[in-house]
């Protein structure tokens, strides 16, 4: 029989190579994620500033839209709520179809006015 | 289309549009959202690689985060299998592989989980290679593996503890021990404990062990006592290793020793670490292993180290960084009690109870001296303790007060050689400077006939006679002058090999057994000189010649002969002490200080501490002991008696060897190791008379006798006559006796009471005259009468007598009441004409004149004489006048008529 005692220090020693190993791949991933983190920390910082220009542009088009409207009183003026389902990467072609949908409600609102003028 | 449609339509378009809006605010909230959880799960991440996975495993913090945070407990079971991928080998491969290694290396009670073990004892074999201490577990890891460390046979086990983590070192130390008991079969393991902290015993479970001192509780104060035992146990299994020719000094069958140190962490003082570290480095190899708890030292042999981080969490040298070991739960006391219960009856029941005389001997004398005399005196631990009288030790040396076994340990020790050595390989000679007989049952008796075959000389009640000391001395220098001799014709130096180059010659080892030998020295005399002198010589050269001094006294200090001369005692390299012992152990080993009756220490480096062996030296003295022994000696082993001297009795005339065929006048037994007696020349010249000096009637009338019956038994009837003249009327009858014996054995005897003494005999014969002639000055008054016509007187016919006779074969052996009454007969003429004397109760100052002019050492003492030839003597020599009575006895005449 061999020296179990070496045996047993040799056998151990595949988990101290295995610690190794997995120490060093967290080593690795500490500094990538160290790069990560930077840069999601920036995608923040671009989306918050995003995040806040969408809303400032939504809400006061919207203040353009329905002002001097509130005299039709059974016009729903409810101000638009984020929607939580809605595709980040769509918000592009969200704010695409803004204009198209205001000029689709002024034509509505003026034949729902007619024959009176729009205020 | 109506009002209400149309107002429908554009509620619609707005709805439509607060839809795209909202849709707009949504996604654009959500990119900014996901950017944030992205970097939440990244920071996550980091922070579990940063502290390592087997501690974040262990962190409530994370723990709790996972718990919460759905995403990130994606993250962790994502980490968990990038950490299973890394171990992969390890679980899949490895895992087994040591457990079954373990399985396999500490096979049974050794390795085994639980308790089940504990129920039996062992049953003994080969030790296993490893022991389970625990369990441990690598630190990424769930799965836990035995953790097992070596010990017998290989090294060491040192325990570093923390704050709240005694319980389990004792945990560790009480499972390690109780394995091995359940391993090893029973006896075969030796447990010393010496705990720094407590005064009881640690490890209570255990100390059933200790009732046949497999288990031994040391002094927390004597753990140099302790280190100084184990080291001598070390050294003499090294030794008993290289005689044996065995490349371990641990034999088969030997039992192991583990001794368990419980520290404080403080570092030993210089001496003890030098000693512990030398007991570390050497000790695996001889079967002594240390579990060192607290103990910082530094060994250089192998040792495995637990080192605790937690009342129950501790690292090990095993298994190395990154695994985590827990012990195991401590043992149920009451089975581990019963298993040390279990051991102690299997030990004593194999014992059979307390180790007797009988178990110190060999069952035949078979062994050879060549090399060195070994036996059993007695037992430590059930084992048996040797004594080695050899080139290492050549010569010991006893100490003990009255009444602390010496006798009994000289007996154990004669006992265990005689039982091994035959006369062949071992010659005993045994003297007892004591009152008292204690040898003289090693002789033949009236009682029992039987006698020691290896003893050749006993003496005792020697007491008074220190002359016989110094004969034995004497004789013993002569055998090592004879050996030297033998040894010088083959070429070679040591017994050993004068045996091999003589295989036909008769070279046993002798053994000299003196004991009180400090009486030998008790004066400031010639003897004391001599003796001191003798002895040196023969406790430098006997080494090497087989020749060995066992000195036995009660304070070896007081003797002053030695004062100065300390060869004596450096060559005694074996040191036997007896309970209160003083002197005869190093200065400071005080071994014997503490030794319990019927135990001695024995030391085989000259008393240093490291040499002890304690040892209870059976009972060997009392009735169905020795003498049994002696018996059987005496039937197996045909030889010739012993020679006993007895200094309280007179030797019987009838049994000196001399007397049987005399080859001239005995006057008396020489105090000497051979049966010799005092013989006087008595050729036809000038002086040879005899002088038999004093007023000891008895003594006086023996030598004569003696002398006379001698010189009857030498000479066929008729070659002789003899005259015995007796003036004294008190001593007629006992003249009467003499003659009348002398005419039994066919001699003319002219016999005379009365005044025609003085007529005296012609100083010429045709054949020889003896003429015993006892108070010669008791017949001055008629001697002294002148005679007319040539008016001399019987006076001056007497010293012409004395002057003439002994050239024509007429010799004179006379007595005088002194010597002043001598001088008196002898005249002006001085005392050529006394070539030879005989002294009794005469101071030695008186005889300087007789001794030509030297000093006589010699103070008188009841039933001794000494006899000077001033043609033969340098020095007077002692004597005992022999017991005539049986010589006079006239053997009865059977009438067949």
């Amino acid at each position: 029989m061999n020296d179990p005692v070496a045996e047993y220090k040799r056998l151990l020693d595949t988990a101290h190579q295995a610690a190794d190993t997995h120490r060093k791949h967290e080593q690795r991933r500490a500094l990538e994620l160290t790069e990560h983190i930077r840069d999601a920390s920036k995608a923040i910082t671009t989306a918050s500033a995003r995040e806040a220009d969408v809303t400032r542009e939504i809400t006061g088009w919207w203040s353009n839209v329905t002002r001097n409207l509130t005299s039709l009183v059974w016009l729903d003026l409810t101000p638009p709520a984020p929607d939580p389902g809605a595709d980040p990467r769509r918000l592009n072609a969200h704010l695409a179809e803004v204009e198209p949908a205001t000029s689709a409600f002024r034509v509505a609102l003026r034949r729902a006015l007619w024959p009176r003028k729009l205020p | 289309m109506g009002k209400a449609e149309r107002r429908r339509r554009a509620n619609a378009a707005l709805a439509t549009l607060r839809t795209v809006l909202g849709r707009a605010l949504g996604a654009a909230a959500a990119a900014r959202t996901a950017a944030e959880a992205d970097r939440a799960r990244a920071e996550f991440e980091h922070s579990v690689h940063s502290m390592g996975f087997g501690a974040a495993a262990r962190s409530k913090d994370i723990r709790a985060r996972v718990d919460a945070d759905p995403v990130l407990r994606e993250v962790w079971q994502r980490l968990e299998a990038e950490r299973d991928r890394s171990y992969t080998e390890w679980n899949t491969a490895v895992l087994p592989q040591v457990r079954a290694l373990v399985a396999d290396a500490a096979p049974g009670a050794a390795g085994a989980e639980g308790h089940d073990w504990l129920r039996v004892p062992g049953t003994g074999g080969e030790p296993p290679r490893l022991w389970r201490v625990g369990r441990a577990a690598v630190e990424h890891a769930a799965d836990e593996f035995p953790l097992a460390v070596p010990l017998l046979g290989h090294g060491h086990l040192r325990i570093n503890s923390t704050h709240g983590a005694r319980a389990a070192v004792d945990a560790i130390v009480e499972t390690l021990l109780a394995r091995m008991l359940a391993t090893l079969a029973p006896g075969q393991l030796r447990i010393h404990i010496w705990d720094i902290g407590h005064l009881t015993g640690p490890l209570p479970n255990l100390h059933p062990l200790s009732a046949e001192r497999l288990l031994t509780v040391h002094d927390p104060t004597l753990l140099g006592d302790l280190l100084a035992t184990l080291a001598g146990h070390i050294r003499r299994a090294h030794d008993s290793a290289l005689r044996d020719g065995r490349r371990t000094a641990h034999g088969p069958g030997d039992p192991w020793r583990v001794t368990v140190l419980f520290g404080n962490g403080e570092r030993l003082p210089d001496e003890l670490t030098h000693e512990l570290s030398r007991v570390a480095r050497t000790g695996p190899d001889a079967g002594v292993h240390l579990v060192l708890v607290d103990v910082p030292v530094s060994v250089n042999s192998p040792l495995e180290t637990i080192t605790f981080t937690g009342p129950d969490v501790a690292t090990s040298s095993m298994t190395g960084r990154g695994v985590v070991v827990r012990p195991d739960p401590p043992l149920p006391a009451a089975e581990v009690a019963a298993l040390a219960s279990g051991v102690h009856e299997r030990v004593r029941a194999f014992r059979g109870g307390p180790r007797s005389f009988a178990d110190l001997l060999a069952p035949a004398p078979r062994h050879f001296a060549r090399d060195e005399l070994r036996t059993p005196i007695g037992f430590a631990e059930g084992e048996p303790v040797e004594v080695v009288l050899g080139d290492a030790t050549p010569h010991a040396l006893i100490a003990g007060p009255s009444g602390s076994g010496k006798t009994n340990f000289l007996y154990a020790l004669i006992g265990g050689l005689a039982s091994r050595y035959s006369p062949m390989e071992l010659e005993l000679y045994l003297l007892d400077f004591k009152e008292g007989v204690s040898f003289a049952g090693l002789t033949p008796g009236s009682k029992d006939p039987s006698f020691l075959p290896q003893a050749r000389l006993v003496g005792v009640n020697v007491n008074t006679d220190r002359e016989f000391g110094l004969a034995l001395l004497r004789f013993l220098t002569a055998e090592l002058a004879r050996r030297a001799e033998a040894a010088k014709r083959h070429e070679v130096t040591k017994l050993a090999e004068l045996r091999e180059a003589d295989p036909d010659g008769h070279w046993p080892r002798i053994v000299a057994v003196i004991d009180e030998f400090q009486a030998l020295f008790s004066g400031r005399d010639r003897i004391t000189q001599q003796a001191a002198a003798l002895l040196e010589d023969v406790a430098r050269r006997g080494r090497s010649q087989g020749i060995h001094l066992v000195l036995a006294s009660q304070d070896i200090a007081g003797i002053e002969a030695f004062w100065g001369k300390p060869a004596v005692f450096e060559q005694c390299t074996l040191r036997i002490a007896m309970p209160k012992a003083k002197r005869v152990l190093a200065e400071q080993n005080l071994a014997a200080m503490s030794l319990p009756r019927w135990h001695v220490v024995v030391n085989h480096d000259s008393g240093v501490g490291h040499g002890n062996e304690v040892a209870h030296v059976p009972d060997a003295s009392s009735r169905g002991t020795f003498d049994l022994l002696q018996r059987d000696l005496h039937a197996a082993l045909p030889t010739a008696p012993p020679r006993l001297f007895d200094g309280a009795h007179q030797p019987d005339l009838v049994h000196a060897a001399d007397f049987a065929t005399p080859s001239g006048p005995l006057l008396g037994q020489i105090i000497d190791v051979n049966d010799r007696a005092a013989i006087l020349r008595l050729e036809a010249a000038p002086g040879r008379n005899l002088a038999v000096l004093g007023t000891a009637v008895a003594d006086a009338f023996a030598v004569l006798e003696s002398a006379a019956l001698s010189l009857a038994r030498m000479h066929v009837p008729g070659d002789c006559d003899f005259s015995v003249w007796c003036p004294v009327p008190a001593l007629a009858r006992r003249a009467e006796g003499l003659a009348e014996r002398l005419r039994t054995m066919g001699h003319d005897v002219d016999l005379r009471l009365d005044d025609s003494i003085a007529r005296l005999t012609p100083a010429t014969a045709e054949r020889p005259r003896y003429v015993i002639f006892p108070c010669v000055d008791g017949a001055h008054r008629w001697l002294e009468a002148k005679e007319p016509p040539s008016m001399t007187s019987g006076l001056d016919r007497l010293r012409a007598l004395l002057r003439d006779g002994p050239a024509h074969r007429v010799h004179v052996l006379g007595w005088w009441r002194g010597v002043a009454r001598l001088k008196d007969t002898m005249g002006f003429g001085g005392f050529d004409d006394i070539g030879a004397w005989v002294a009794l109760d005469v101071q030695g100052s008186e005889l300087t004149t007789l001794a030509a002019g030297q000093v006589v050492d010699w103070s008188p003492r009841p039933q001794r004489a000494i006899f000077f030839d001033r043609t033969t003597h340098t020095h007077p020599d002692v004597l005992i006048p022999f017991d005539t009575s049986s010589a006079l006895d006239i053997p009865k005449v059977v009438d067949t008529a």
